[in-house]
């Protein structure tokens, strides 16, 4: 409990530290994407190496993946029904036959609808919620930290600081 | 992005020479899991050698591929060639080129794998074998049961009332015994009247012919009571006689009421013959075995369950198979574990699937062929046999007083045709050549079943199963020599025994007829021998009379004759006296 409640307080230092909400939001949203997709050897690892590569936060990504992955099971059918809705769609059909035809790709298990469902939607609502999270993040730091700080909760937080330092 | 193009070439770098140095260990890793998840035993793999050029190929080295169904090892061998078609396998399918091994063996009992125990699974549990050996123990009972004591039953009565019958001949003896009584005095009576009267006559006083037609007469009232005298004997001797016949038919009462109470045959219990002793628990042990493969459907569809739902979509127009062995080979034709295989998948290719399994001299049988051909992959055709299948000795069936071992047999042949489909139909023979039992009496007692079992031995068992349709819906005919040859051995059984209890009823019927027949008997044999004792005195007085009667007529004749002499002699000298005067 105490250890949730460490992590919890580590996250919203995290979002008041000077790390840049671009990078915090970027970081989200592969956490979403992450959390999603139904785990694959060749996809999954491939986000890991963007989100290293592009300077994501990590400490971010692992603590919101688990998170973001109890929402997957309830959006589960809506995922099923758009990667149905796109591999049953007749006029794709050639598409998905050359790609078919591309080694390693079908390890990604593109051709199973929740994948598919789960990456088309990850694609097209990645950018819209880089933009929320930005536009959410800007807001908390603006309105929310400030209230926070004028707050008399803020302050009993504050007291095992100085419980501690009692105990010293 | 120049940073993640760099992290990837970094990562690149450093996987490449990772997964040189380890590769080997890795796939061996991977194909233990694998297998060891397959068949829930420990698999053996000493080393994995990998070759990517010319092909990609693995080498297995002594590796022991268990088997998940018996307590034995599916295939070991010292050295298996893999090669590996590289391009489906960057398109997620499985193609194995070539399978080869000079030196493997099949089913080999030389170690016996280790099963892997995972606590979260519950633990295979016996109640299938105990349901199989009760089915058994059940089938077995009703079979034998047949040669029970109570098939052929007797109706011999043990008790009888003759008090009656008893009654009667006790009056038939009395009422003759008197009537004879009578008789007897009345008789001596007259023989001794006659005989007084026989002795009345005095021979020598008669002088003169009236005398003697007076003693004449005297005579024949003598003979006319000795005439009465032999009458009245001889109404006597009816009387007896009438009474002998009475008992006799009293007795013969007594013997038809004995014989027709014990029936000429034994009663035989009647079993419903036209109903098969085999087809209800083998239609049970195959039920109980389709049951069990369902289950097994069942527990793998569930733990496919818990996967996320969705559907997977094929688009590959040259309908890559997801797993294929275009050619396994393993050791030579002549060498006694051979295997040959050509393109074996379940995925519809267009080329034949074949295979051919051989085994020769196995310690549990002399030989096993096996072909497997499919065009379509939809029905496979089946065409095995088993020859000489080594049985050891074998408990049959126990209860308190016997024990019935099968005894070891090397004769027994299986011949498995037909093709396995949505819609199956495979044919089964299995024929048991000369198999031989042995009963041993656990008490000192003989049981029925060491007189029956005997029959059975020398006697070839076939049972032939044909099996049409699938798991959920199948029809099961079996049909076997077994029910004509108990009928045939219950019927020898039978008559034995049938002859047996007739012959016991026959000495019951004789001690029966011995033991009331006695009182009946014994009155006859006192009355006899008082008719005789009786009927010797009369006839002696009789006698007596007759040689009297004789005597007197005789003298009387002599006497006769002598007064006619001298009668005539007075008459002549008379006559000669009147002529000389």
């Amino acid at each position: 409990m105490l250890t949730i409640f460490l992590i919890i307080k580590k996250l919203v230092k995290f979002l008041n530290s000077n790390e840049s909400i671009e990078n915090i939001s970027y970081s989200l949203t592969l956490a979403l994407i992450y959390s999603i997709a139904p785990f694959n050897y060749i996809v999954h690892p491939l986000i890991l190496v963007v989100l290293i590569g592009f300077n994501g936060n990590l400490f971010i990504f692992f603590i919101m993946t688990p998170v973001l992955s109890m929402i997957t099971p309830m959006i589960m059918n809506e995922i099923h029904a758009i990667g149905n809705m796109i591999l049953s769609n007749g006029t794709l059909t050639p598409l998905f036959q050359r790609m078919s035809e591309i080694p390693i790709l079908s390890y990604t298990n593109w051709n199973n609808t929740v994948s598919m469902g789960a990456y088309i939607s990850s694609i097209i609502l990645a950018y819209p919620i880089y933009k929320f999270y930005k536009f959410s993040l800007k807001k908390y730091r603006h309105i929310v930290i400030e209230k926070m700080k004028k707050s008399k909760l803020i302050h009993l937080i504050k007291i095992p600081t100085w419980l501690t330092i009692f105990k010293r | 992005m120049k940073k993640t193009i760099k992290t990837l070439i970094i990562l690149v770098l450093l996987l490449i020479p990772m997964w040189l140095i380890f590769d080997q260990k890795i796939i061996r890793f991977g194909i233990i899991k694998a297998l060891e998840n397959t068949t829930k035993k420990e698999t053996h793999l000493k080393r994995v050698n990998i070759h990517y050029f010319p092909e990609l190929s693995l080498e297995l080295i002594e590796f022991k591929l268990p088997n998940p169904v018996q307590d034995n090892y599916l295939l070991t061998a010292q050295k298996l060639n893999i090669s590996l078609d590289t391009n489906a396998l960057l398109k997620k399918s499985l193609i194995l080129n070539t399978i080869t091994s000079s030196e493997a063996t099949l089913f080999d009992v030389s170690e016996i794998p280790k099963r892997i125990v995972n606590k979260k699974e519950p633990t295979p549990q016996s109640s299938t074998t105990s349901k199989i050996k009760s089915i058994l123990h059940k089938s077995i009972n009703s079979g034998l049961n047949i040669a029970n004591n109570s098939e052929i039953v007797s109706s011999i009565k043990k008790t009888f009332d003759f008090s009656e019958e008893n009654k009667e001949i006790n009056s038939i003896v009395d009422q003759t015994s008197n009537i004879i009584k009578e008789k007897k005095e009345l008789i001596l009576k007259k023989t001794n009247t006659t005989l007084y009267k026989v002795n009345e006559i005095n021979i020598d006083s008669i002088n003169s012919i009236d005398q003697l037609t007076e003693q004449q007469k005297k005579i024949l009232e003598i003979n006319s009571d000795y005439d009465q005298i032999s009458k009245e004997i001889n109404e006597l001797e009816t009387i007896h006689l009438q009474s002998i016949d009475k008992i006799n038919a009293v007795n013969k009462e007594i013997t038809d009421k004995i014989e027709t109470s014990v029936s000429k045959s034994p009663l035989m219990k009647k079993d419903n013959e036209s109903e098969s002793l085999l087809n209800a628990p083998l239609n049970s042990l195959i039920d109980i075995l389709i049951n069990k493969i369902k289950k097994r459907k069942n527990e793998t569809k569930k733990k496919k369950d818990y996967e996320p739902i969705g559907k997977t979509y094929y688009f590959n127009k040259k309908e890559q198979p997801r797993f294929l062995i275009k050619k396994l080979e393993l050791n030579a034709f002549e060498s006694e574990h051979y295997v040959k295989g050509l393109n074996l998948t379940t995925s519809k290719i267009n080329n034949e699937l074949k295979l051919y399994i051989k085994l020769t001299n196995q310690t549990e049988f002399e030989k096993f062929i096996l072909n497997i051909s499919s065009e379509d992959k939809e029905q496979f055709y089946i065409n095995g046999r088993f020859r000489n299948i080594k049985i050891n000795q074998t408990k049959l069936y126990e209860n308190d007083d016997v024990l019935i071992n099968f005894l070891k047999n090397n004769e027994t042949n299986i011949d498995i045709k037909g093709h396995l489909s949505s819609s199956s139909n495979i044919n089964v023979g299995i024929n048991i050549n000369q198999p031989n039992y042995r009963v041993i009496n656990k008490k000192a007692s003989k049981n029925v079943l060491s007189e029956f079992i005997p029959y059975l031995n020398n006697q070839d068992l076939e049972f032939f199963i044909d099996f049409n349709g699938n798991l959920n819906e199948y029809n099961l005919k079996i049909t076997s020599n077994l029910d004509p040859i108990l009928n045939e051995v219950k019927t020898s059984l039978s008559e034995k025994k049938l002859k047996k209890l007739n012959e016991e009823n026959q000495q019951e019927i004789e001690r029966l007829k011995k033991e009331h027949l006695e009182n009946s008997n014994n009155r006859q044999e006192k009355l006899n021998e008082s008719f005789k004792k009786t009927l010797n005195q009369l006839k002696f007085q009789k006698n007596e009379i007759l040689n009297e009667k004789e005597t007197l007529e005789r003298r009387i004749n002599q006497k006769k004759v002598y007064i006619e002499n001298s009668v005539k002699q007075t008459l002549e000298t008379s006559i000669k006296k009147i002529k000389l005067n």
